[in-house]
């Protein structure tokens, strides 16, 4: 369960962002790719995919792979 | 294909299959003038003032005004029209908003009307898939300037692309259908000329929508053919005796009516319509046939067909908009349909002939040379985009490509008459001179006036014209696609001498001082 939702997630960075590159250590600082467009374009298809509403103040703190699986995974635990 | 996209929301998200440069929000005055096209769109972001909104609304069109006098003339000025994503009136009956709005489109529909490089997208038809308070999603709106809601985006990319497409003219020519279960419910041949479904009542009513919807694309100047395995003679019975069918024998260019393989037949009806088997859609209810006919011939268009006859108009809506919506019809096409039923009466009367210069003399074929000028640039573009088999080079032009030739080249139009009707603009050479030489960039005839030797005539008449202006050479290039291998030695024929002879690429060049050149004039008259 777990795996596969890291694995979600990463596709849909991957996809997202155009970056194959993408892995469980990206964040804000250490990857180009991330830029406020493509992250736009994250957080949307996050949104849909997992059926899932971020807030805009949770949408801020959103710079890594981290921050966003952890934020998921709470999401995902109220059900 | 670079585009400069005018915009005072966040839209990158929707345009991020384009390569495209961003205006600032609200910024009109810089612009970069080296891209192709632009596009502005605009929205009155949600503002609660009514006077606001429509203060609003009245500067865009001076910003279009300014945008205008500051991009090159001959590039493509897309504008979006102005769509509401959310009402907030307090007044109900307050319609001023609406009216601005309205207003504002009518000013970019005017201005479509006037200049041909400009092209008006109508933003409603795409929100109108969508309730109002799906248009904008307040959160987005909020945290990055965006008007349109991000739930829709790729529903927008697919929208857009036809949009573009429809713009630059790539739709399909002809629609081939089948008859049983098709056109009407049941099967003729079992069920009998009263026994199929058609008519005021379910599933008949739905199959009659079907038919008033295809001729309507008629109207349109889709050619219509019929492609049935039936007896020919129990479908012509039906068309002579049921009332309540709309689609007629007179309203098909051709009719395939027989037991033989329809891939066959398909490929009998392009090379009869002298189309390509790409410009061909392809509408029959059973799906082992569809499939059959695509193996067969991979390039041709087969949609679904709807299990149910309810489902028709969405079917209807589906092949409009993806094969043959158009963003502006011009005359030619309109007329399409009665100039393919015309070159039908003229290929029975060849067949009386065996002297073909006798056959065209007898065609009483008028040809007139038109240069290129603001009412036919339109068609101009056109015949580049879509003319595949007679065409030297192939090359593709848009409205405001064509315009930046026109300050060194040469561009021609033919119109091409005959005692049968008018077959309108049908061929087009784009010259351009270079110190003492001319170079042929494009030369091509629409495969509807083939046959009867006007490409040589209309070659002939340009190198008299060059010859008079004094140029000494002509260099001209055979360009190999999939289609145009008819045209490959048509510079040998006119002798031109070969210097570079690939596989892919030919060139050649003529001395005009050492040749003569002479007008067929027992054969065409030519204005």
């Amino acid at each position: 369960m777990i795996m596969e939702i890291k694995e979600k997630i990463i596709n849909i960075m991957r996809s997202s962002f155009s970056d194959q590159n993408i892995d469980e250590n990206s964040t804000n600082d250490n990857t180009d790719s991330w830029e406020s467009m493509n992250f736009l374009i994250l957080i949307v298809n996050l949104e849909s995919k997992f059926d899932i509403e971020f807030q805009p103040e949770e949408i801020a703190d959103l710079n890594s792979f981290k921050t966003i699986y952890n934020s998921i995974l709470n999401k995902l635990d109220k059900f | 294909m670079k585009y400069y996209i005018f915009r005072n929301s966040t839209v990158e998200l929707f345009f991020n299959n384009l390569e495209a440069t961003y205006s600032d929000y609200g910024d009109v005055l810089n612009c970069d003038q080296n891209h192709d096209r632009y596009i502005f769109i605009y929205n009155f972001l949600n503002k609660t003032n009514v006077d606001l909104i429509i203060s609003e609304i009245k500067s865009y069109r001076e910003m279009i005004d300014l945008i205008l006098s500051n991009i090159p003339e001959n590039k493509l000025f897309i504008p979006f029209t102005l769509e509401r994503t959310s009402k907030l009136n307090f007044d109900n009956s307050d319609n001023r908003i609406d009216k601005a709005i309205f207003d504002f489109n009518n000013y970019l529909y005017r201005l479509e009307t006037e200049n041909s490089n400009i092209k008006t997208i109508k933003l409603q038809d795409f929100y109108d898939k969508f309730p109002l308070n799906d248009r904008i999603n307040w959160k987005y709106y909020f945290i990055s300037k965006m008007e349109m809601n991000p739930a829709h985006l790729s529903s927008f990319n697919t929208w857009f692309t036809n949009q573009i497409r429809s713009i630059e003219l790539k739709r399909k020519k002809c629609l081939v259908l089948d008859l049983d279960n098709t056109l009407w419910g049941g099967i003729l041949g079992e069920d009998g000329v009263d026994g199929i479904q058609i008519g005021n009542t379910y599933p008949g009513n739905a199959f009659l929508f079907f038919q008033q919807a295809i001729l309507e694309l008629k109207k349109q100047g889709v050619l219509l053919t019929v492609c049935s395995k039936n007896n020919e003679d129990d479908v012509f019975d039906l068309w002579n005796k049921h009332s309540d069918i709309v689609l007629k024998k007179k309203d098909f260019v051709i009719c395939k009516i027989n037991w033989n393989d329809k891939a066959a037949n398909i490929l009998e009806i392009s090379k009869e319509l002298n189309i390509g088997i790409d410009s061909i859609v392809f509408v029959d209810d059973n799906p082992t046939e569809r499939e059959l006919v695509k193996k067969s011939l991979p390039e041709l268009t087969v949609p679904d067909f709807p299990s149910e006859p309810y489902l028709l108009p969405q079917f209807y809506n589906k092949i409009l908009t993806y094969f043959f919506s158009v963003h502006r019809l011009t005359e030619e096409d309109l007329n399409k349909s009665t100039q393919y039923i015309n070159n039908f009466s003229r290929k029975k009367f060849e067949n009386n002939f065996n002297d073909i210069n006798k056959f065209i003399s007898e065609l009483e074929i008028v040809l007139s040379i038109e240069e290129v000028n603001d009412s036919n640039i339109s068609r101009f573009a056109q015949m580049t985009q879509k003319t595949n088999q007679f065409n030297l080079t192939t090359r593709r032009y848009t409205d405001s490509d064509i315009n930046s030739f026109r300050e060194n080249s040469l561009i021609y139009g033919l119109r091409v008459k005959d005692k049968f009707g008018d077959n309108g603009l049908t061929a087009l050479a784009i010259i351009s001179i270079e110190d003492n030489n001319a170079h042929i960039d494009s030369f091509l005839l629409s495969c509807r006036i083939l046959g009867k030797r006007i490409e040589y005539e209309f070659m002939n008449y340009i190198l008299i014209k060059l010859k008079k202006m004094g140029l000494k050479k002509v260099y001209a290039k055979y360009i190999k696609t999939n289609k145009n291998i008819q045209t490959v030695n048509f510079y040998d024929k006119l002798n031109f001498t070969i210097s570079l002879d690939s596989n892919e690429l030919k060139e050649y060049f003529l001395n005009l001082d050492e040749n003569s050149f002479k007008l067929s004039t027992n054969t065409y008259k030519i204005l």
